[in-house]
């Protein structure tokens, strides 16, 4: 739905509908899914940072998560050695990790396709195997591989710290909204057309005046600045962060995918994407938990699968374009019937 | 008449072959130019040349008395020169109007304005299909004045036309010459490449014949035809009974 003018928020009414009720139903909801919704909103956020860069601009990049580990990490070392507040963490953290997405990516982006790919992975895989094996670096402490357990210290609002779930929910729904708000904006505005002509020809974008190098850089570090938050949540809801989990592959294919599930380089893509594939994950491996475990991974890739063969711009397209007629119709008539 | 792009003995070679060799030439500001040669002439190598998408391996270029030779691809629009491409390259992805709008940003950021201007220079070109229409769905001609519109979009004073009618009827070249000549009244100087002599010959002030990278001839229209050489080389003995009949 990237292609027609400004027309995509056209489902305008119904994209707000669902975030209302994505924002109320946390309220009536038990706590087990109220787990779920706060998955779903922190996977949604690091999608849309994701795509920012990755979708938009067509680098694939599957070392993501770096940049959420250096947020998470950074906020957790600061709060946990001097007492800083995570919410002060957490812009510190960002602002490295712009850095150094930056400086990562200045070199990496003259890879092009796959070779580029392969040294994001790369990336990730030797910060993860570094972290792990680093007990500390000069006076600053990394505890290795066993991470950093967040010491309790009750219901701190300034502390980023809450007893109930539904706090974490309201933080991890409104960075959520603000991502989604990045994102349209940007898409309405020069870096979005530039970084949509960079990735469908980048030699006919340089004809056109455009330095592909300096764009996608700019992209990047707003998509590094927006990940490394979902980094310093991770660490604050959970209470944890290790390398295995937060500086791995694993997390950052799985963020990539939910923004190409839901689709690539649109608006509200990487929104659908986490609110099908998050709950989805998340009751199969709760279904199959006891018995059959591992068979819920397999029907995760099935429908994984079914979806890249029969949507392979994701779902994003077909969800929208359904909610615009939807609309058209419903609103079609109250006007004509208010005409009569 | 000024002097817009002024080559000095430009050669470019690639490896043992040598594409474009001793090049001179001068190209005036309001004209319109075409380069012809058979195939492997090289004329797409000169005009990527003179887009700095290659650089010469000795010689200088000039643009509007400015040394370009060593210039970036991506710097030369905002010096005022664009370019077309032999093969099209539409955004795939984007409208045909947001494809026009991706050249436009470079003079002007407010969104709406780059529309406006994006929407004009649609009709210049005279662009018939829905301009909301998905760029890569739009017909061979469509994508040809599309490529046109996006270079003007840019606002330049030269323009580089790379085969824009290879693969056209008769009456879409005709309606792609009135376009030229459009633009050109509009102010931009036009280097063309084309394969139909006819179309060529009506168009041009001035042409340029290209046989095994060496330049030919160079002339009027009339001149052109009048020679001998270009004649044998490239014209062919036909060409005058054509012209006669």
């Amino acid at each position: 739905m990237t292609y027609k003018g400004n027309s995509i928020f056209k489902g305008k009414f119904f994209v707000w509908l669902a975030l209302i009720i994505l924002a109320v139903v946390p309220l009536f909801s038990g706590l087990y899914w109220q787990g779920i919704l706060v998955l779903v909103c922190y996977y949604a956020y690091a999608a849309i940072a994701w795509n920012f860069i990755c979708g938009y601009a067509g680098t694939m990049s599957l070392g993501h998560s770096v940049y959420m580990g250096i947020g998470g990490y950074i906020s957790t070392i600061i709060l946990e050695t001097k007492g800083v507040s995570p919410w002060i963490g957490m812009i510190v953290g960002a602002a490295v990790a712009m850095c150094l997405g930056v400086i990562i990516s200045y070199p990496t982006f003259r890879l092009k396709g796959p070779y580029f790919t392969l040294s994001s992975i790369a990336i990730v895989e030797l910060l993860g195997t570094f972290i792990s094996n680093t007990e500390s670096l000069g006076p600053v402490p990394i505890k290795g591989g066993s991470g950093w357990s967040l010491s309790q210290t009750g219901n701190q609002a300034v502390m980023f710290e809450f007893s109930s779930k539904l706090s974490y929910f309201y933080i991890a729904f409104a960075l959520m909204v603000i991502g989604l708000f990045v994102t349209y904006r940007m898409s309405e505005s020069k870096l979005g057309y530039y970084l949509v002509a960079i990735r469908s020809d980048d030699d006919a974008a340089k004809s056109l005046g455009i330095n592909v190098t300096k764009y996608k850089l700019i992209a990047m570090a707003i998509s590094c600045f927006m990940i490394s938050i979902a980094g310093t949540f991770y660490a604050q809801y959970f209470r944890y962060i290790g390398p295995d989990r937060i500086f791995s592959y694993d997390l950052s294919v799985q963020v990539a995918l939910i923004a190409l599930i839901g689709g690539q380089g649109t608006v509200m893509g990487p929104i659908i994407g986490a609110i099908i594939l998050v709950p989805l994950s998340e009751m199969l491996s709760a279904k199959f938990a006891g018995q059959m475990s591992g068979l819920n991974l397999f029907l995760y890739g099935v429908v994984m699968m079914l979806v890249v063969y029969f949507m392979p711009h994701g779902f994003g397209e077909h969800v929208v374009s359904i909610l615009q007629k939807a609309e058209e119709k419903i609103f079609g008539r109250i006007k004509r019937k208010a005409k009569d | 008449m000024s002097v817009i792009v002024k080559m000095e003995h430009v050669t470019k070679q690639f490896g043992g072959l040598t594409a474009v060799n001793d090049f001179c030439g001068e190209i005036e500001e309001g004209s319109i130019v075409g380069l012809i040669g058979p195939n492997g002439a090289g004329k797409t190598t000169l005009f990527n040349m003179i887009a700095n998408y290659y650089h010469p391996t000795s010689g200088k270029i000039y643009f509007n008395d400015k040394d370009i030779t060593a210039a970036k691809t991506e710097d030369m629009a905002k010096m005022g020169l664009a370019r077309t491409f032999q093969v099209t390259k539409p955004f795939g992805d984007m409208s045909v109007l947001q494809n026009i709008m991706v050249g436009g940003f470079l003079h002007i950021s407010k969104t709406k304005e780059v529309e406006e201007k994006a929407r004009k220079t649609a009709e210049l070109v005279g662009m018939t299909c829905d301009l909301d229409m998905k760029a890569a769905s739009t017909t061979t001609v469509d994508k040809k004045k599309l490529e046109i519109a996006r270079a003007l979009a840019v606002e330049p004073k030269l323009i580089l036309l790379d085969e824009v009618m290879a693969g056209c009827n008769p009456q879409e070249k005709l309606e792609l010459v009135d376009t030229c000549r459009k633009v050109r009244d509009s102010g931009v100087t036009i280097i063309i490449i084309e394969h139909d002599i006819k179309t060529i010959m009506s168009l041009c002030d001035k042409i340029y014949i290209l046989h095994r990278g060496e330049k030919l001839v160079e002339g009027t229209p009339e001149e052109v035809a009048n020679d001998k050489r270009a004649v044998s080389a490239y014209l062919g003995e036909d060409f005058d009974n054509a012209e006669n009949k």
